[in-house]
């Protein structure tokens, strides 16, 4: 390596020969590459102590669970089975061993099924109609002005740190039991949670898309039409479909609390323990959170394909 | 007739456009040449108030259009039609939509929104892709179409916009050489035909002493140079462009030939 290459006096490289543009990057890039070690070996010091902090309180490791806790769960694990037997299996639900037996009301449980997909549908639906505007004005490109922007950022992620479960708790004791409690909770964390989704769409965009029909006189709302809808509108149906398929599970749980759906027969069975009533309808449950996901699969592919158009 | 007056553009210390005076009769044509940086598209953009010029007057058969607000600086915008180089179209919009964009300045806000448009703004769409051989494609996304066919359909789009002026930002920079051709003569007959005012950013200088009668030529936002083809010569190229043409040859030797020659002297 050549001694005249000093890269803080590169002031004028015209007259430097190609050796010493070469040196002068080299150095220029090992000097980075340390910098970057030196980064790295700090982050990683940093997460090894917040995660070694986080075991400890969480007790995870060094907490006694009791004599025969090992025990215990296994007891449980055979009390969450039904009593089958395999010459009974397909009699009537008044013969103990039966499937029927087994998932003794199953009229019950696929109406509140039924009920449960309801509050997911329309509260997935509103939340999106509610959602879209708002994204507009959550997207750092288009909103109007920074504090609109921060503000809807900020009350969006205040509605997100609550659980649904909690605002459907704090409705039932407002509005009383049944399924309306449960659609304003999920419509309310679906709004929250879309317009963040639906403003990092809009964010990601061609902006170029929206200067064209500016440029054609276009006011705000006809560029978003015809500039930005366009682009962004595979993935945002895909977001809501993706929100769905969380706001069946959100309103299966939904009725632990009172606000309608399958989850009061889950709360019922545990209250009484019927530990085989509670794998019934789980298993119910899964099975609709697995029709429903390769469902909206299907249609998010549909949607994605057109989207590389053809 | 367009006017620009002592028109300056700062972006905090860099000064993009620097006292810029022209007078644009209307119906002509002209070709804007410079190197990218020299200040062509804030030019441009700063006639339909895309950017906001930092100072100097902007003035259109004598009245100035920088003090236009809300509607009145739509549809100003309206009349000034703009062409990119990226043609700017909806991709996943079919091409007829993609032109009657050019119309949504004339149409209540709430009927565009849902998509209505009338049957005599779709007839002067179609009318406008049949004058540039695009009519065939009118269902089609404009994302299926090639290039030449996107910036046809733009240039239908603006012609949708009836524009007294058309402001075309490096149209065909992104385009073959015989679909550049079909662009800048469909250009040059919008100028012709239809009195329209065409300023058309370029790179190329042939493409500009073909079609232009009239050639401005910027450097470092400063107009170095304007008039006609004819008086373009190797020393107002140079005065644009800071050096000869020649740079390909130069570069070239640099690669293969090694650690023993290198071009001195990079323009400042």
């Amino acid at each position: 390596m050549s001694k005249s290459v000093d890269p803080t006096t590169n002031s004028d490289r015209s007259s430097w020969r190609l050796e010493q543009i070469v040196d002068h990057f080299e150095a220029e890039r090992s000097r980075n590459l340390r910098r970057g070690r030196l980064q790295q070996l700090f982050q990683i010091l940093v997460v090894t102590l917040l995660l070694g902090g986080a075991f400890q309180a969480s007790g995870l490791f060094s907490s006694y669970l009791g004599d025969g806790a090992l025990g215990r769960i296994g007891n449980f694990l055979s009390r969450l089975l039904p009593q089958l037997h395999h010459d009974r299996l397909f009699e009537d639900r008044a013969t103990s061993g039966s499937l029927l037996y087994w998932f003794y009301d199953l009229d019950l449980w696929l109406k509140l099924l039924a009920e449960t997909v309801q509050i997911a549908i329309v509260a997935t639906v509103l939340g999106a109609i509610f959602a879209l505007p708002l994204s507009f004005l959550a997207a750092r490109n288009l909103a109007p002005a920074v504090w609109v922007y921060w503000t809807v950022r900020r009350i969006s992620e205040l509605v997100r740190t609550l659980p649904d479960i909690i605002l459907a708790l704090i409705l039932v004791a407002a509005f009383g039991l049944g399924p309306i409690p449960g659609v304003i909770a999920l419509t309310l964390g679906t709004t929250a949670s879309l317009t963040k989704l639906f403003a990092e769409a809009n964010e990601a965009a061609d902006m170029h898309q929206l200067e064209a029909v500016q440029s054609a006189g276009g006011n705000w709302w006809q560029q978003l039409r015809f500039g930005l809808m366009p682009q962004v509108l595979p993935n945002l149906a895909s977001y809501s479909l993706l929100r769905l398929e969380i706001n069946v599970g959100g309103a299966a749980a939904l009725g632990i609390v009172g606000a309608g759906g399958i989850g009061v027969e889950l709360s019922r069975a545990i209250t009484f323990t019927e530990f085989d009533t509670y794998f019934a309808v789980l298993i119910m449950i899964v099975g609709l959170i697995f029709v429903l996901d390769l469902t909206s699969e299907a249609i998010r592919d549909r949607l994605t394909g057109l989207e590389k158009g053809a | 007739m367009l006017e620009l007056v002592n028109v300056t553009k700062t972006y905090g210390q860099a000064i993009a456009v620097n006292g810029v005076s022209l007078s644009i009769p209307a119906g002509s044509m002209v070709g804007i040449l410079g190197r990218s940086g020299a200040g062509k598209s804030t030019l441009l953009r700063m006639i339909n108030r895309l950017a906001e010029p930092t100072s100097g007057d902007v003035l259109w058969q004598g009245k100035s259009v920088l003090h236009l607000r809300g509607s009145t600086l739509r549809a100003w915008r309206a009349r000034c039609g703009m062409m990119f180089q990226q043609f700017n179209l909806s991709p996943r919009l079919d091409v007829l939509t993609n032109v009657l964009v050019g119309s949504v300045s004339r149409r209540p806000t709430l009927q565009t929104l849902i998509k209505y448009f009338p049957a005599e703004e779709r007839a002067r769409a179609i009318l406008e892709l049949h004058a540039l051989d695009m009519a065939d494609l009118a269902l089609q996304r404009a994302g299926t179409l090639s290039g030449g066919q996107q910036q046809r359909v733009a240039i239908a789009r603006t012609m949708m916009q009836l524009p007294d002026l058309v402001l075309a930002d490096e149209p065909i920079a992104s385009l073959d050489p015989a679909n550049a051709e079909t662009v800048m003569s469909a250009l040059s007959s919008i100028s012709q035909e239809r009195g329209i005012t065409v300023l058309v950013n370029l790179h190329s200088l042939d493409i500009a002493r073909t079609y232009c009668p009239r050639i401005i030529g910027m450097a470092k936002g400063k107009v170095v140079f304007d008039g006609s083809p004819d008086q373009l010569d190797a020393a107002m190229v140079e005065k644009i462009y800071g050096r000869r043409k020649s740079t390909e040859s130069a570069l070239a030797p640099a690669v293969s030939t090694t650690l023993s020659s290198i071009p001195t002297g990079e323009v400042a």
